[in-house]
């Protein structure tokens, strides 16, 4: 092993070797996967005039702003959004069904996580439909732990996704945040003060609301669902990712 | 000066000797035993390089039959096609129907209800004025099919549209819609929904 | 007055001989080296204020850019291509111009390449914190930093091989390949994945396949060769026994490069399942190269009685061999589906790697960093700080191995929510930030021996002393 050429040449043919195996497979081979019609249930003979759910869906308008923001701040270094085959992640998830590749189609990059610090969002527009929540969990991240027992979260606070706004006489904001009694506003804003999101906040819960794994898939069959979901999350979720 | 002694130490280092001992037997031993298993292991469980087969199974046959076997119902093929003939103008292939206009089928709190009674009524005769679906308002008319849709097909279409897109029902009878057809055979017009919600769900 | 240090150079440069000749080649090196070194106390920076994040994650709330998830990828980043990267390349291109007995090559040109490198650090760092994050793992940056990156990984490269292309010993010694391999192959791992990736040619899942390929071909051929090479420089030299087998150097040398890019999957991943098979597998099959290196360099070690100096970068190699072991066993659990299913995504895969960049890589450096900078520098003096070095690895890389087994346990309780994983974590959270605070410390201390040094040597070498000390207190403020 002397010769610089060959080195070269054997590096160059290494590097193609995984290069093939781990891009270009996998590329060739599940990559120019379109979105689908998926009839349900799924192996049943097709007829003409079958219409079922297209899926994935691209991401609305501001949903995939909200992706943006949620690549920005780093979220997915703390949050995954890939729900293994393992019977845990099925609890956590609350969906008996695994990721696969058709679930990523429409985001560029997908945001599939690093760590597990906080909870998987695969499923978090399923899990939790109301918009307040989020934007209360953004702003004040322990609103909804109790505190007792060392209960806290250790997401940090997203403050500059809010505004505080005066109330005016006529009345306050529509989209003023509806805030528990646990979060206390610093105190210059405390009296006479309301928490309005701004567009950055609406897009990232838009996001947040649009994640959803629930399609019967044949890759990745659906389970008996262990989602408590009923027909207002249902209409919710749709309606985001439409 | 001893700092000078020290430096012309340094840069009189001599460059370090290779040994010759070959490769140890056991690493190359251990790497072929290791590729082997490699090998089989891709194989055997590599899911026949199949891209349909994720991790929970093990080949492609198994996610054939992860999908529980459905034995579609008799009323469900030619069901289908009436919906596909006759109802699909209107309600849509994914029977959302028309906001407005056309009330959804799909999740729709007229269709999700215990039995069938009303719906088969609303095929037969029609249904006219104001309508509230999943709480919200639709004003048009339905046309009655009494004279177009034998019992058979009518049974058929509402076990269809009683389980397709989400929807979960118990399947209607030729013979339950023979009695309601007998029993309302001198109605004449459309149904309202006010004479409807006097009617019980089954 | 200045009259007697520039008298001393005079002399020094006679007696030495080499350094008059090697002078201009020595200062992209040191550049190299001295940023190198600035952005290793600029990662530990930032990798403890994110971990402080993790106990009140409302300290700086009011600003965007310190919270963890703008924090984490830019010290991680910083740590990559500021530190491992930059050191990396300043030793590696130093050992091939020692073993190849020539000079390095177009030193300006590499000059320059050291600039636009961290240039594009910098640039990319900040703004990964004012929130252009690109959102994949280890390529992280802007995507214009990451095309100046591609460009400066090219400038660099091109020297480093024109340096050895110009040897004058024509027997390329094992530490040459490995050092070798990393400056051919950063560039093409660096475009392929930026052009892969960033350029949007792949969507789905298979950017997760493509992102684990090109960190676990980083990790292998960018930042495991350099470490290699230099640990098959440093052991064999300051041990005076030579390297124990040329022919079990190249054995390992063939099997890193075939196995790297190929182990980057872990099970659980929304892949098909063959990709993934593969991928445990070849995490078992990295054990052979790694027993080989270590097996080979351990036999390298028992030579005869070494100095001081010396010693201190053997024990520093030593140190970096037991972490390569450790890595490699543990990540065998990587192997076992079912272990690596309740273990990925938890705090154990960054501890094991934090074991392999700074355990392994970063220990390689410091080690070559021991005897580098002497020579490079004409004087004789040591890095010290083994023992704040053992102490930053094992506060930092143990806590966070054992906290995500403790993850893993909470993750597969049935009984367990969210907030339970926090609170389980909290006391190994404690001790890894002890450990960065740790990390923080010796970076600082390596990078004022380093600027203490070179001040010594600038004053020597002009008289100047104003210039000097200007230029040392800039140097500091890195």
């Amino acid at each position: 092993m002397n010769h610089g050429t060959l080195i070269f040449l054997g590096l160059l043919l290494t590097f193609l070797g995984s290069w093939s195996g781990m891009v270009l497979a996998p590329q060739v081979q599940i990559g120019r996967q379109q979105p689908d019609v998926q009839l349900q249930p799924l192996n049943r003979p097709p007829a003409e005039g079958d219409v079922g759910e297209i899926y994935p869906q691209a991401r609305a308008g501001l949903a995939a702003q909200g992706r943006e923001i949620y690549q920005r701040e780093g979220c997915y270094y703390c949050h995954s959004q890939q729900i293994s085959p393992h019977p845990a992640d099925a609890r956590w998830t609350q969906l008996n069904r695994f990721s696969v590749h058709r679930d990523y189609l429409f985001d560029q990059p997908a945001m599939f996580g690093v760590q597990r610090l906080g909870p998987d969002l695969s499923n978090i527009g399923l899990r939790q439909p109301d918009e307040n929540w989020h934007l209360v969990h953004l702003f004040a991240p322990n609103a909804f732990m109790d505190g007792k027992a060392g209960n806290k979260s250790t997401m940090p606070p997203y403050p500059h996704l809010f505004d505080y706004r005066k109330i005016m006489p006529q009345g306050g904001s529509t989209s003023a945040l509806k805030l528990p009694e646990s979060v206390i506003l610093p105190k210059q804003y405390q009296d006479g003060y309301e928490v309005v999101p701004t567009s950055e906040a609406r897009a990232l819960v838009a996001y947040l609301k649009s994640l959803h794994q629930d399609v019967n898939l044949f890759e990745a069959p659906m389970y008996a669902p262990k989602a408590k979901t009923n027909v207002v999350s249902q209409t919710a979720t749709n309606g985001a990712a439409k | 000066m001893s700092e000078l002694s020290n430096k012309s130490a340094v840069e009189n280092d001599s460059e370090p000797k290779v040994g010759l001992t070959p490769a140890p037997l056991w690493a190359v031993t251990l790497l072929g035993i290791l590729v082997y298993a490699l090998i089989v292991r891709s194989i055997n469980s590599g899911g026949d390089f199949d891209p349909n087969v994720y991790g929970r199974f093990e080949t492609p046959k198994e996610v054939q039959d992860g999908h529980p076997a459905v034995v579609l119902p008799d009323w469900f093929v030619p069901g289908r096609k009436v919906y596909g003939t006759y109802c699909v103008g209107c309600h849509q292939g994914n029977g959302a129907g028309a906001p407005g206009q056309f009330p959804p089928l799909a999740k729709s709190d007229w269709v999700n209800v215990e039995g069938p009674n009303r719906m088969v009524r609303i095929v037969l005769n029609g249904l006219q004025g104001p309508l509230k679906v999943n709480a919200v308002d639709y004003n048009n008319a339905m046309l009655a099919w009494r004279d177009q849709l034998t019992d058979q097909d009518i049974a058929n279409v509402i076990s269809y549209v009683r389980n397709e897109w989400g929807n979960k029902g118990s399947a209607a009878t030729a013979a339950e819609v023979k009695a309601i057809r007998d029993a309302t055979k001198d109605k004449g017009e459309q149904w309202t929904e006010g004479q409807l919600l006097q009617i019980p769900v089954k | 007055m200045p009259a007697s240090p520039s008298i001393q150079a005079e002399v020094a440069r006679e007696v030495s001989g080499k350094s008059n000749e090697d002078s201009a080649a020595k200062i992209p090196l040191l550049l190299l080296s001295v940023f190198g070194a600035a952005w290793f106390v600029a990662s530990a920076f930032l990798f403890f204020l994110s971990a402080m994040k993790m106990h009140g994650p409302n300290l700086g709330a009011a600003f965007p850019f310190l919270s963890y998830g703008r924090l984490q990828p830019a010290a991680m980043n910083a740590f990559l291509y500021g530190f491992l990267s930059q050191a990396g390349a300043a030793l590696g291109i130093w050992i091939l111009a020692r073993t190849g007995k020539t000079k390095v090559a177009l030193p300006a040109v590499l000059a320059f390449g050291g600039v636009l490198w961290n240039g594009t650090v910098l640039v990319g760092t900040f703004g990964i914190l004012a929130g252009y994050n690109t959102g994949l793992p280890w390529l992280e940056m802007p995507a214009g930093a990451q095309a100046m990156l591609f460009v400066a990984s090219i400038v660099i490269s091109v020297c480093g091989l024109l340096t050895i292309a110009s040897r004058t010993e024509r027997t390329l010694y094992p530490a040459a390949w490995f050092i070798i391999g990393a400056l051919l192959t950063l560039p093409w791992m660096l475009g392929t994945a930026s052009w892969t990736l960033l350029g949007q040619t792949v969507r789905g899942a298979v950017q997760l396949s493509v992102n684990g390929w090109f960190i676990n071909s980083m990790t292998w051929l960018w930042f495991g060769f350099l470490g290699l090479g230099a640990l098959f420089y440093i052991i064999p030299k300051t041990s005076k026994t030579g390297l124990h087998s040329r022919s079990s150097a190249s054995f390992a040398f063939w099997t890193l490069a075939i196995l790297a890019g190929w182990g980057g999957v872990h099970s659980g991943a929304p892949l098909p399942r063959w990709i993934i098979t593969i991928s445990e597998s070849v995490n078992l099959i990295f054990l052979v190269p790694i027993a080989l290196v270590v097996h080979n360099l351990w036999n390298s070690t028992d030579g005869e009685a070494v100095s001081e100096k010396e010693s201190l970068s053997l024990r520093y190699a030593r140190f970096a061999l037991t972490a390569l072991i450790s890595y490699a066993l543990l990540s065998v659990s990587f192997y076992l589906r079912s272990r690596n299913l309740t273990l990925q995504l938890t705090l154990f895969s960054p501890g094991i790697t934090f074991m392999l960049l700074f355990g392994f890589v970063g220990f390689s450096i410091l080690a070559g960093y021991n005897l580098m900078l002497p020579a490079l520098l004409g004087r004789t003096f040591s890095l010290g700080g083994i023992a704040v070095s053992l102490v930053a690895l094992f506060m930092t890389s143990i806590p966070l191995i054992l906290g995500g087994l403790k993850q893993a346990s909470i993750w597969g309780d049935e009984s367990k929510t969210s907030a339970d994983v926090v609170k389980g974590l909290v006391p190994y959270m404690g001790m890894s930030t002890l450990g960065f605070l740790t990390l923080l410390v010796l970076s600082v201390l390596v990078l004022l021996r380093i600027v203490r040094e070179l001040k010594t040597v600038v004053l020597e070498d002009c008289g100047c002393a104003t210039w000097a000390s200007d230029s040392s207190e800039s140097k500091e403020k890195q």
